[in-house]
């Protein structure tokens, strides 16, 4: 019997034990509680989503600062998790909100972040300014007046401070669930806008059912934001975090500034970054961007530069010379973009210009192109640094970057500070940004500056213009030295900012990079200006919208890190702009977007060669490339008239021998024909995109008809006549098929071809001008077309009155399509289409598509036939 | 050397001849040899598997790895338990006996015939309980392969193998028993042993959460529950006392629509609309395969208002589900498997193992391989039912809005046992005996046993979604929920199972009631039986939902409450709309060549979206067409009016539905007048998709195509 109960008790544990795992594995079922991915990705991980590729590991051994390990970083951004929020908000009025915009703020749906729908409309990009008025008007350069233009706005001085808000029209309250670890910090920058009471704004923690009120503030007809910071180190684990706002008066609007939960170790990035951008700063204007051996290169030139290319002059920027000391200067570093909205762009999102869906032509981008370039979801930096946890801020005078302006995009930054000030603007940015970075040391931050004196016009204090005025320059000329006194003014705003990250503690855990948007052009030889581009403007000289020189488009590139980034080290590889972000990315760890154009630099930083690129800039109607000693740029037809003083001039193509003649000044065009094939075509493939380019309203001048054949599977005899009827020239080309092409009198040819039983054969007709009348007649096997197989657009509908040609290219059924489909093995049919980009090119990576669609159907997802079998 | 030799192996020989390494060793073998063979023969269904491959290995070289990785890994781990177990057994048995501990060579001898047996015993009776994952490793291949699993799963098969196994075990452990000299001490031995056992079993097997449930459900505020129940493809037809006693007794106690339609005869879609109250052209998902584009905008589907009002909302679902997952519909928690390339590898990979497969089963395996959620021939019904209670638990004092989503009624129909031999003949020994392979190619030589026997499989699949349906509303019952929830029983579309000289499957076509009309019971605490005969869609669900729950939902929704019909009023006469999906190839038999503007098959029509986890989506470049090329229906009272683009303009084809139910008569020609009457109104419907603009009678993309973010 006693054996009986030792047997008991030890199975009795064991049952115990498989008990304790059932437990266990029902609880692990019940917690399983799989949240929804989200589909937006600007929500979550714009990176971590996107990115397959990543050039290399940050260094795990390095240092970084003291402070970094508790620096706070983002935990919750509550605009992001508005989805996951209990809302209780009142209607907005939509008349009245409209009406407001009249006043002292701006607001825009936020296109980059947060969620759609009901709850997304809460989610504003709101700008305040303290000025009293917002003129809806702009300065239009011809006459210096004001010009009413309802898509420019704001150019008026002020202050425009814009946050990321969510609406919170009183009374109101949101709620979040959120999970709140030590010493964790709510942050946020509530703002009222209108009526005469006061807004209370309350935040509440609900911690085990009781509610503690942790600050209150009440605000009236905010001119600005105003900054929050409350203390949760009280509260520990899930709580449910509460912002109320209440009024006296009938449903006053208010809005939470970038709300977001701060605590320690939150953001994964071991370093800082303070992002500068000087607008229109040379790259030469610097001593550290000099080159001792290219400055003798310049100097010993078969053709000299003359005054194309600026002397070292420490006298201009001495403290972007000292913190070049400091880290690695990149010295011949080029924009990828000649003016500042396509420039800044293309540095914040690593791509080139034309791929963001934005015109670079013109300032003013139409509504579908700027709905176009939010589609795309440009890689931004600001949305990358965001979904890594960091506090992303912009303190800037560039109204490129603001969403709400009729020619600028918003840019996915969480705060932005516009100082859109003439002169004071750089003591404002100055100064802000050092109170800014004071108030958020702890921070995991990314802050972005933008200076803009060296812009036109030039007007420095007379502090500044000494120290140049007694330098002796080339070219010696008064505007010349007011740019560079500029220069020195922004200089000196840096060197205070730099000072304060110094005083601050923060130098050794930030990276600093310093460049520009773009230079200016300065030569007297380079007064050329594109009169049909830049209307109105007297002379290329003194600007860079125009102009496509390297004076105007080299920039000056400095990356600074303590400890990371080796000190007082010059580059000479050719980088452009585009490569910032990756590289600033690189250093964080962070993986790169696979849609960035530019490339890390970090290998180079670190002493390894770059592999040689072409250089490739974007101007207004122009291109330019290069490559090795060449230099070309391309011109389409709208900035081909070049007027200097009263000569006026067209070119189509310019090529210059940059190390014979650096300063621009021979174009060789004329003799190397082949030079300029082989850029023309690298040039193409650097710019060849996804997408076809957009049809550029110069090209209307001719047109392309698209014929296209099929015959039910059977190899039959084609043969046609096509003519152009009254002035003008037809080209005609075989397509996907060999074929006889005789010219049968003027414009007249007479076509011969056996069509495919796989596939339609066709002919492209090139007709000018584009909407000339044609006729045409078939003959399959030797009898005439049958009238009933005569399809037309983009469906291949029937059009049995296009038998014998097109009459008008404004014919209602034959609008710009691409071709439709044609199932060649069972149709017969004469499809017409006109040109509209033939998308339907076979693109390198169509075969593995393929390859992939059928592993899909093989397994069963999708059905299949022996049709598709025999394929 | 020797000395060295001999001390390596007697310090390795003792673990190497453990039941567990053996069992290890075993279980891994068998697997790779599958793998291997899997691999080396894999014909991917007759196309040539070489560049597949090579795609596979190049692109997905990083998840290929892990997926065999996993399958081996998984199968070592299997077969180290096994090993475990065995090896337990046999040294218990021994030890009861009262003899000498065995020896490492007698150990592994032992074992080794007990890892053997015990996995033939579990194989064998997964090969009758889940025969549609070996149909084409078993049945398919004929000869002993065939006999085997035709024997496995006839009507005993599994019972006999189970009473064979039983009695040689406890022969085994029980003979040497009787011949023993102190029997009686050993036999006392044993009984505490049975005696410990059976509690083990009992206490580890007692429902627990369902005592923890009763608690959870009862402190819920007075706000109902939503519980929305769908299964994929099922036919209202088939709710009957025979196939369906649950679903046809619960559809007693409430309201069922009997003419509700589906907008859109396929999954994706279709669901949108549910949740949405909008027909496709407002939501947006058009086809299976919506861009990245389309998948991210905001649907203001109702989960998410419910979430807003505090609701805790759910989707539970297994392989017809994986649609949850691609857009954001305002679930919180889901329960559904993902549709990526990678994922569907593992998959592939995993049910081709047959030797792997017997072990997956049960909550622990779909818990450590999610996968298994994804895989189309061995959906469990009852796993769902589990996890749906599971949701509700999570919900805690919150309200639930609870969506349950079973794909065993959607093709290939493969039920688990019993309910796939249900409703068939026990004599059939054509192609699809456990389930209707999905292909197209061999329809043509389909007898008419074939037929009804695949409308065996649909009853059979219809009968194990039932029962897992009674399950989850005792789940309910006894969390004390069943009177504070309203129940919906309903279908994103229906199916066709060769009725009227039409095929089997939805979407393509707007012929016949099969496909398009789906079952719409709803079930309010109050309520009692009622049928509505006024026509309705799908789309109306949505603000039925909103109204009884008092959520507030999205303002522009094209679908019509149905409150009224649930309080015995009745409904305003409207028609009702539909459309069909994309034609995956370029020869559907119910939609000819000349009776259709062509497009390219699936193949040439999507892509694969690499920078957005790897989905399958459309190209850009052909969907307008395929916009353009839907046919669209409208019905009104009795008439049914199809609006069909051709290249040579549209075609109209009316149906009466009350003379000719089959719609196989088209009376466009003699019934002139109502064409007129209705085709005006069908145009109407056609146009509100921003993308078309009229031509003539003809819908045409829109040169200018409107940008979905203008009125942003």
């Amino acid at each position: 019997m006693k054996r009986f109960w030792t047997w008991f008790a030890e199975l009795s544990c064991i049952t115990i034990a498989v008990l304790s795992v059932r437990v266990v594995l029902v609880e692990r079922e019940r917690s399983l509680n799989t949240p929804m991915p989200k589909p937006v990705e600007a929500q979550e991980g714009l990176a971590t989503q996107r990115a397959l590729h990543v050039t290399s590991q940050p260094n795990k051994d390095s240092k970084p600062g003291d402070q970094s390990a508790e620096s706070l970083g983002v935990v919750s951004r509550l605009v992001d998790l508005l989805s996951d929020a209990q809302i209780s908000v009142p209607a907005l009025d939509e008349t009245r909100v409209r009406s407001l915009l009249r006043g002292y703020w701006r607001k825009m749906h936020s296109p980059l972040v947060g969620a759609g729908g009901s709850a997304g409309r809460l989610i504003q990009q709101i700008g305040l300014t303290a000025a009293p008025t917002v003129k809806t008007e702009a300065k239009k350069p011809q006459d210096g007046r004001w010009h009413a233009d309802p898509r420019l706005w704001g150019l008026d001085e002020g202050t425009y401070d814009q946050r990321e808000a969510l609406l919170a029209p009183a009374p109101s309250r949101l709620s979040w669930r959120v999970s709140l670890r030590e010493r964790s910090y709510f942050e946020s920058a509530p703002a009222a806008f209108d009526g005469p009471g006061e807004v209370t704004f309350e935040v509440a923690i609900i911690a085990s059912g009781v509610r503690h009120v942790l600050g209150q503030r009440n605000i009236s007809q905010s001119r600005s934001w105003d900054d929050w910071r409350i203390d949760l180190s009280k509260f520990h684990g899930d709580v449910e975090l509460e912002l109320v706002t209440r009024a006296s008066s009938d449903t006053p609007l208010a809005a939470w500034g970038s709300p977001v939960v701060l605590a320690p170790q939150a953001s994964s990035l071991p370093y800082n970054v303070v992002f500068i951008v000087v607008d229109a700063m040379r790259g030469d204007a610097l001593a550290a961007m000099h080159d001792e051996k290219e400055d003798a290169a310049i100097r010993g030139a078969a053709n000299p530069a003359l005054d194309a290319w600026l002397p070292r002059m420490p006298e201009v920027a001495p403290n972007l010379d000292k913190l070049a000391g400091r880290g690695v200067t990149f010295t011949r570093a080029w924009t990828a973009a000649m003016w500042t909205r396509p420039a800044t762009l293309a540095m914040l999102t690593g791509t080139r210009p034309h791929r963001l869906g934005l015109p670079v032509l013109e300032l003013e981008p139409r509504p579908d192109e700027v709905q176009a370039y939010y589609d795309r979801h440009p890689p931004l930096w600001p949305l990358l640094m965001r979904t890594q946890g960091a506090v992303t801020r912009a303190i800037v005078n560039n109204m490129y970057l603001c969403g709400y302006v009729g020619v600028g995009v918003d840019t996915g930054f969480e705060a932005m500070t516009d100082h859109r000030y003439q002169v004071k603007d750089t003591e404002r940015i100055t100064e802000d940004s050092m109170a800014w970075l004071k108030a958020h040391r702890d921070e995991r931050f990314a802050l972005f500056l933008n200076y803009v004196s060296p812009h036109a016009p030039y007007v420095p204090e007379p502090k500044f213009l000494q120290p140049i005025e007694s330098a002796s320059i080339r070219p010696d000329n008064r505007q010349v030295r007011r740019y560079l006194a500029e220069i020195r003014k922004d200089d000196a705003a840096i060197g205070r900012v730099l000072e304060e990250l110094d005083n601050l503690g923060l130098t050794s855990n930030t990276a600093i990079v310093v460049t520009a948007d773009h230079g200016e052009t300065m030569s007297e030889a380079h007064d050329w200006v594109a009169v049909d581009v830049a209307k109105g403007v007297p002379s290329g000289r003194f600007t860079h919208l125009s102009t496509m020189w390297d004076e105007a488009a080299r920039v000056p590139l400095l990356f600074s890190l303590p400890g990371r980034i080796p000190e007082n080290r010059r580059l000479t590889d050719d980088v452009q702009t585009t490569d910032i972000v990756p590289t600033l990315l690189d250093l964080l760890g962070v993986p790169i977007p696979r849609e960035m154009d530019g490339a890390s630099l970090v290998p180079a930083l670190s002493g390894k060669p770059m592999p040689a690129r072409p250089v490739v800039i974007e101007g207004r109607g122009a291109q330019s490339i290069r490559e090795g000693n060449w230099r070309l740029v391309v011109r389409s037809p709208v900035a081909r008239r070049l007027r200097r003083g009263d000569t006026e001039i067209e070119k189509a193509v310019e090529l210059y021998n940059v190390q014979d003649d650096p300063g621009e000044r021979h174009d060789v065009s004329s003799g190397n024909n082949d030079v300029i094939q082989r850029l023309m075509h690298e040039l193409r493939y650097q710019l060849s995109d996804r997408k076809p380019p957009a049809v550029s309203k110069a090209a209307v001048s001719s047109g392309t008809v698209h014929l296209r054949i099929a015959t039910a599977g059977r190899i039959a005899d084609l043969i046609g006549t096509v003519k152009l009827v009254g002035e003008g020239k037809l080209t005609v080309t075989a397509a996907d098929c060999l074929a006889t092409v005789t010219s049968v009198g003027t414009n007249e040819y007479r076509l011969t071809t056996k069509s495919k039983s796989e596939s339609t054969v066709g002919f492209d007709l090139l007709l000018e001008p584009a909407n000339a009348d044609i006729r045409w007649n078939w003959q399959l096997d030797g009898a005439p077309w049958p009238r009933n197989a005569v399809f037309v657009g983009p469906l291949g509908i029937l059009a049995a009155e296009l038998a014998e040609g097109l009459h008008s290219i404004d014919s209602d059924k034959l609008v710009a399509s691409q071709l439709p489909y044609v199932s060649a093995r069972q149709e017969l049919g004469l499809f017409i289409t006109r040109d509209s980009g033939l998308n339907q090119a076979v693109t390198l990576s169509e075969s593995a598509q393929v390859e992939a669609q059928q592993a899909m159907q093989a397994w069963g997802y999708v059905r299949k036939n022996e049709d598709v079998k025999k394929k | 050397m020797a000395n060295f030799c001999k001390q390596l192996r007697d310090a390795t020989l003792p673990l190497l001849l453990q039941p567990a390494f053996i069992g290890a060793v075993f279980s891994a073998v068998i697997s790779s040899s599958v793998l291997v063979s899997t691999l080396r023969s894999d014909q991917y269904e007759g196309a040539d598997a070489s560049g597949v491959r090579q795609f596979l290995s190049g692109e997905y070289q990083g998840e290929m790895l892990r997926a065999l990785g996993l399958v081996l890994a998984l199968s070592t781990l299997v077969g180290l338990v096994l090993g475990l177990f065995v090896g337990l057994v046999i040294r218990l048995r021994h030890a009861w006996l009262g003899r000498d501990p065995l020896d490492l060579f007698g150990l592994a001898k032992r074992s080794s015939v007990g890892i053997l047996a015990t996995y033939c015993v579990v194989w064998l009776d997964d090969v009758g309980a889940r025969p549609a994952l070996y149909q084409d490793a078993l049945y398919a291949k004929g000869g002993f392969n065939g006999a085997l699993q035709l024997l496995m799963t006839g009507q005993f098969g599994r019972l006999a193998l189970w009473t064979l196994a039983g009695a040689l075990t406890a022969a085994w452990a029980l003979l040497p028993l009787i011949r023993s000299p102190n029997a009686k001490s050993q036999l006392r031995r044993f009984g505490a042993f049975t005696l410990a056992v059976a509690l083990c079993t009992l206490l580890a097997w007692f429902p627990w959460h369902r005592i923890v449930g009763i608690r959870a459900g009862s402190a819920r505020g007075d706000r109902f529950n939503v519980l929305v129940v769908a299964a994929d493809s099922l036919r209202p037809d088939r709710i009957t006392a025979s196939t369906a006693p649950r679903l046809f007794a619960l559809a007693q106690r409430g309201t069922s629509f009997e003419h509700a339609y589906t907008p859109l005869a396929r999954t994706f879609p279709a669901w949108v609309s549910i949740l949405t109250g909008k027909y496709p052209h407002h939501h947006g998902i058009r086809n299976m395969f919506p861009r990245w584009e389309t998948r991210a905008r905001d649907f203001e589907a109702i989960p998410k208002a419910f979430a807003h009002a505090g609701y805790e909302t759910s989707v539970v679902s297994d392989f017809a589900g994986d649609i949850f997952r691609r857009i954001d519909l305002g679930f919180r928690n889901l329960r559904t498997p993902t549709f990526t390339m990678r994922e569907l590898l593992l998959e592939r990979i995993l049910q081709k193992n047959v030797a792997l497969l017997p072990w997956l089963r049960g909550p622990l395996a779909r818990w450590a391989v999610p996968v298994l959620r994804e895989m189309h021939v061995a959906s469990d019904a009852q796993a769902l039912t589990q996890d749906a209670l599971a949701s509700i638990d999570v919900a805690g004092n919150h309200p639930f809005f609870l969506t349950v989503f079973y794909s065993t009624t959607h093709f290939p129909y493969a039920a688990p046992a019993p309910y796939y031999r249900q409703f068939v003949s026990p004599a059939y020994r054509g192609k699809y005996p456990y389930a209707k392979a999905d292909t197209l190619a061999s329809e043509a030589s389909l007898t008419s046993e074939d037929v009804l026997h695949v409308r065996g499989l649909f009853d059979g699949a219809v009968a194990a979604v039932d029962a897992a349906v009674g399950e989850l509303l005792d789940g309910l019952t006894a969390r004390g929920l069943r009177d504070r929830t309203i129940i919906v029983i309903t279908a994103d579309h229906g199916e066709s199972l060769y009725e009227n000289g039409r095929g089997q499957g939805h979407g393509d076509h707007l012929y016949g009631e099969e496909s398009l009309r789906v079952p719409l019971i709803v079930v309010t605490p109050d309520s009692s039986q009622r049928q509505v005969q006024s026509p309705v869609s799908s789309i109306d669900l949505a603000p039925t939902l909103c109204e009884l729950a008092q959520v507030i939902c999205a303002k522009h929704i094209d679908g019509q409450s149905l409150v009224p019909a649930l309080q015995g009023r009745p409904l305003p006469q409207r028609p009702i709309f539909s459309e069909t999906g994309l034609w995956f190839t370029e020869t559907v038999p119910e939609v000819p060549l000349e009776r259709r503007i062509p497009y390219p098959d699936l193949i040439h029509l999507t892509e694969i979206d690499r920078n957005h986890s790897d989905e399958v989506v459309i190209r850009q470049q052909w969907e307008p067409l395929t916009i353009a090329a839907k046919y669209r229906m409208i019905r009104d009272g009795r008439f049914k009016l199809v609006y069909i683009p051709t290249r040579l303009g549209p075609r109209y084809e009316l149906f009466d539905t009350s003379q000719d139910p089959g719609e196989t008569n088209n009376v466009a020609e003699s019934q002139g007048a109502i064409v007129q009457q209705l085709k005006p109104k069908l145009l109407q419907w056609i146009l509100e998709d921003l993308s078309l603009e009229r031509q003539g009678d003809m819908a045409v993309p829109r040169s200018v195509t409107v940008s979905s973010g203008a009125t942003r």
